[in-house]
């Protein structure tokens, strides 16, 4: 059998690579149209001045195996449909296939990412260790000998065997029948990517669709290219993403890797090959070159859980930064997600001069790393305030007094991270839980649907003119982007030396913004003179709700100001410009009922009347709901959980009277900063 | 195309490789008959499958529950018998790096190398017992299966011409508004007498109060000026006859007087636009058959023998 197989599959080769190997590896780069994205200004909606676009760029589908072990067979194809508003059934099934579960989007995103685990994809078979049985297959022989060609052979072999019903082939399976060059005789390779365009008939077809065997890396892309809306309408964009997985000793170094336009990698970067971020970064640097129509980007999340790693103020040699080093990292990660199912990185509020901000216990995760509270802690401990983006911001300025660069220069987004593909799903009634490990996976099934300490996770927002992949790429590298915790306010914040005094007043407000300074995301410039001081507007509109979306009013805003003194010792404050902490607004967590003033609008112009131009500093903005019920204390007031009568409450709710939690939240906005650095 | 065929059929080794492909390909055929596989689903299995159904569903089972489970399992057992048969255990980069890291934590203190310790997992049954490996193993084979789907630009045609509503793209509307907060009454009365006096849209534009989404919004559909103002106002500018000023409407964030300029009707949806989406969705479900279909003929294969599910299982 083995020696049939052999016969055959070498004379197979040979003929593949006397046929002149016209099926190199321009395979990908061919059919990907990163050119089909509708051109810029293209789009109805281009607006010069920008507009927020709402999104996920944190998603886990069935090829993340954490996901399908949990019993999510949501595919990307999907999740992106549930981000465009369809309804979704999510496990578990029932034996027929069924699902117990449906979930649907009151609001649909304007664009979403996939993000599986790359570690599990697994593209390519094994064939390069000598060690390794199959090391003398003979297509491991083809393949080291012709890698370009070898994917043909693989692919054919995943076609054809053993489920080849007889040779020659009939017509009913064009692949095979078509070898060894695929012509289109009107029948039209499975994937979309899979080969040149047909011009006559406007679909695909050519001689590179061998290598379209489904594999979890190609069935993301293709999932990306089919639902990005390439109308004018530009309703919906979609990112061809993966999730960098790295997570020594459970210490969170996960990063998501977004790509700009279809033009990506053959296989996806991961840990195995990459142990540390910085390997990460040169391997993309080499394998998505722009010039090839590739680019990148990778944006850390869950610093919370890295036990003291995101932020290092070290390379891997245990070296200290260098300015090159520290400009490597800036150019490949211009954003942070600030916000997940995970909690938030944003500040711990404990050390320093922000010990006294009490809005930094909002969904804060109470060990620090990914294991949890497994095993009794062993392998935990308390939340470091280094791993918190407030902090690790400040180090970055006191490395830029240093070294001239500031390698943590975040911009921020929010994400949910859901692990039932389920983009965008993060208001707090009704939350499904993040996967399949909730206490009650089925409706029907009473229990809270996670873990006390998670949470529904946030939206990512990007200024943009129109929704296209390359303007909300752009978007991202300029940091114009804030996070939400799962609401949807439209924030803007501006900031300059000459921004008037009366901008809120004014119906140009962005204009001004835009003409007088920089928006969220930018460096000030240089100081004009010797006594100004920096000037900042931030304006924002409330989540309006909507059919389905109960909302909030707004509370107040603030703006966080971090800087670095003289001495290089690192400071914060946080400043009131908008708003009243104290309206009395409240809510009754018996009934999750909210009751007491708001405001649908708020808008401040504030200056830093304390700046000291010789002082690096970051500005942002936190932008302030009334408060609500979080997504567990509603499912606890569902079930009518009783915490006086400790005896009637069942097991499954028992996390409804853990007293280490809040029962309410206050949604919230945080926009990117504004950077200050003195004149050199 | 036919010169390269001609070209083709002078060389020697395609008729090497048609010879090897006959052959290879008739082992289809006989192989099967020379070795049934028995699946076996025993009692313990049933009990296994009812369990955990259970306690995902919370709901009772029935006799029906119980046979389907049972189908879903042999399915399964069928795709990881072929997958064997593939030798895919020991290609497939993740299978082998899950079963050799198993084993490297079993034997922590021995020193075997990779092979010797793959082989020691097969041997122990991980292909099955290991849910990572299982899963593994039943998405690749069912990859692999869909992927021999197929279907002809004529389908395709009629499948696009059968859901064009599905992607037919919603009117947009452009408007003009002039915002007031709720305590601003006193503008809001003096901007509607203005309106009714005819007032330029130079002066009209200076009566409102700043909004930050601005005083003109183009181009939107009505989901998408629900989610920028809420329903109040995307019903009021649906419909709103073009030129005329109409409100107050309240909205949640206060008073707006509207005035729709444009609706823009979309055209229909043209396949060019659309083709990838369309191609998908019909892939997606010509997978689900072609799967179904695959695993009834690779049932034919295999000898199953299922023990009755005890009396209690009801």
């Amino acid at each position: 059998m083995t020696m049939l197989r052999s016969i055959f599959i070498t004379s197979l080769v040979l003929l593949v690579a006397s046929c002149g190997g016209n099926n190199s590896n321009d395979t990908l780069a061919q059919g990907n149209g990163g050119a089909n994205t509708a051109q810029s200004g293209q789009c109805k909606h281009h607006n010069p001045n920008r507009q927020a676009f709402f999104g996920d760029l944190h998603v886990h589908t069935v090829y993340s195996l954490d996901a399908n072990t949990q019993g999510t067979i949501v595919d990307p194809h999907d999740a992106y449909r549930f981000a465009k508003g369809e309804r979704l059934g999510i496990q578990p099934y029932l034996e027929d296939g069924t699902a117990t579960r449906f979930t649907q989007l009151a609001r649909p995103l304007d664009f979403a990412a996939v993000t599986d685990h790359a570690e599990l994809f697994g593209e390519v078979e094994i064939c390069t260790n000598p060690d390794y049985l199959e090391y003398n297959l003979p297509e491991c022989q083809i393949y080291r000998q012709s890698p370009e060609n070898a994917f043909l052979l693989f692919n054919f072999l995943q076609l054809g065997l053993p489920e080849l019903p007889s040779f020659p082939i009939p017509d009913g399976l064009p692949i095979i029948s078509e070898l060894p060059v695929l012509g289109a005789d009107g029948r039209i390779p499975r994937l979309a990517f899979c080969g040149a365009l047909d011009t006559n008939l406007g679909i695909l077809a050519g001689a590179t669709c061998l290598e379209a065997a489904k594999t979890p890396w190609r069935d993301i892309q293709a999932a990306a290219e089919n639902h990005n809306d390439r109308s004018d309408d530009c309703d919906f964009s979609t990112f061809v993403a993966y999730e960098y997985t790295a997570a020594p000793l459970s210490n969170n170094l996960h990063r998501n890797v977004i790509f700009k336009t279809a033009v990506v990698p053959e296989i996806p970067p991961a840990y195995q090959e990459n142990p540390h971020p910085e390997l990460l970064w040169k391997t993309l640097s080499e394998e998505c070159s722009k010039e090839a129509g590739c680019e990148y980007l990778t944006i850390p999340h869950n610093s919370n859980l890295s036990a003291g790693l995101m932020f290092e103020t070290k390379d891997r040699f245990n070296n200290n930064y260098t300015a090159e080093f520290a400009t490597t990292r800036q150019l490949n990660e211009p954003l942070a997600e600030i916000y997940q199912h995970k909690g938030q990185s944003e500040c711990l509020g404990t050390t320093g001069a922000g010990a006294n901000d009490e809005l930094c216990g909002f969904e804060l995760i109470p060990y620090n790393n990914l294991t949890g509270d497994r095993f009794g802690g062993l392998n935990t401990g308390d939340p470091l305030p280094g791993d918190f983006l407030r902090e690790a911001m400040k180090d970055g300025l006191k490395l830029q007094k240093d070294l001239g660069v500031n390698p943590f220069k975040y911009g921020l987004i929010g994400s949910s991270d859901t692990h039932l593909g389920t983009p965008g799903n993060v208001e707090e009634t009704p939350f499904p839980g993040h996967g399949g490990a909730g206490e009650n996976p089925a409706d029907g099934i009473e229990g809270l649907t996670d873990v006390i300490e998670a949470s529904p996770g946030g939206l990512a927002v990007l200024y943009a003119e129109e929704n296209t992949r390359e303007s909300l790429f752009d978007a991202m590298r300029r940091r114009e982007a804030y996070a939400t915790s799962g609401t949807r306010p439209i924030v803007r914040f501006f900031g300059g030396w000459d921004i008037p005094a009366n901008a809120c007043g004014r119906s140009d407000f962005v204009d001004l913004g835009y003409a007088n300074g920089v928006p969220m995301g930018g460096d000030l410039a240089a100081q004009p003179s010797d006594n100004a001081a920096p000037i900042f507007a931030v304006s924002a509109l409330r989540d309006p709700g909507g059919t389905g979306v109960s909302s909030e009013p707004l509370q107040r805003i603030q703006i966080i100001k971090g800087w670095v003194d003289a001495d290089g010792e690192k400071h914060e404050e946080v400043f009131e410009v908008a708003g009243d902490p104290n309206n009395g607004a409240s809510v009754d967590t018996q009934t999750c009922q909210t009751s007491g003033p708001g405001f649908a609008n708020l808008c401040s112009v504030w200056t830093d009347n304390n700046f000291e131009p010789e002082q690096h500093a970051f500005y942002y903005a936190r932008v302030v709901e009334n408060p609500s019920c979080r997504w567990s204390t509603h499912q606890c007031v569902a079930a009518a959980v009783d915490c006086d009568a400790p005896e009637t409450v069942p097991e499954a709710f028992a996390n409804c009277c853990n007293a280490d939690y809040p029962k309410t939240i206050q949604e919230r906005a945080w926009t990117s900063p504004i950077w200050y650095q003195p004149a050199p | 195309m036919k010169h390269l065929l001609l070209k083709l059929a002078g060389e020697p080794l395609l008729h090497f490789t048609l010879l090897g492909a006959v052959l290879f390909a008739s082992q289809d055929v006989w192989l099967p008959l020379l070795q049934p596989t028995t699946i076996t689903v025993s009692q313990a299995d049933s009990q296994r499958l009812l369990a955990q159904w259970q306690r995902d569903t919370g709901k009772q089972a029935n006799r029906e529950t119980v046979s389907a489970l049972i189908q879903q399992y042999i399915d399964e057992e069928v795709l990881l018998h072929e997958a064997r048969w593939l030798g895919l255990q020991a290609r497939d980069p993740v299978v082998r790096e899950r079963l050799i890291r198993n084993m490297r934590f079993v034997e922590q203190n021995q020193q075997r190398d990779d092979a010797a310790l793959l082989d020691a997992a097969l041997a122990l049954g991980m292909l099955e017992t290991d849910l990572v490996v299982r899963r593994r193993l039943l998405q690749r084979m069912r990859h692999r299966i869909e992927a021999q789907a197929a279907m002809t630009t004529a389908e395709v045609d009629a499948y696009f011409k059968r859901h064009a509503q599905h992607f037919a793209k919603p009117p947009r509307f452009t408007f003009q508004q002039l915002y007031f907060s709720h305590n601003a009454s006193e503008k809001r009365l003096a901007a509607q007498s203005a309106i009714a006096a005819g007032a330029s849209e130079e002066t009209l534009g200076k009566l409102g109060e700043p909004f930050l989404l601005g005083n003109k919004l183009q181009n939107l559909s009505q989901d998408e000026i629900e989610r920028q103002l809420g329903p109040e106002i995307a019903q009021a500018i649906v419909q709103a006859m073009p030129g005329e000023w109409i409100g107050p409407i309240n909205s949640i964030y206060g008073q707006h007087l509207l005035r729709l300029e444009i609706i823009t009707k979309s055209e229909p949806p043209r396949f060019a636009d659309v083709r990838r989406e369309v191609i998908a969705r019909f892939y997606a479900e010509r997978e689900d058959a072609t799967l179904r279909a695959t695993l009834l003929q690779l049932r034919k294969r295999y000898k199953v023998e299922i023990e009755p599910p005890r009396q209690e299982a009801s």
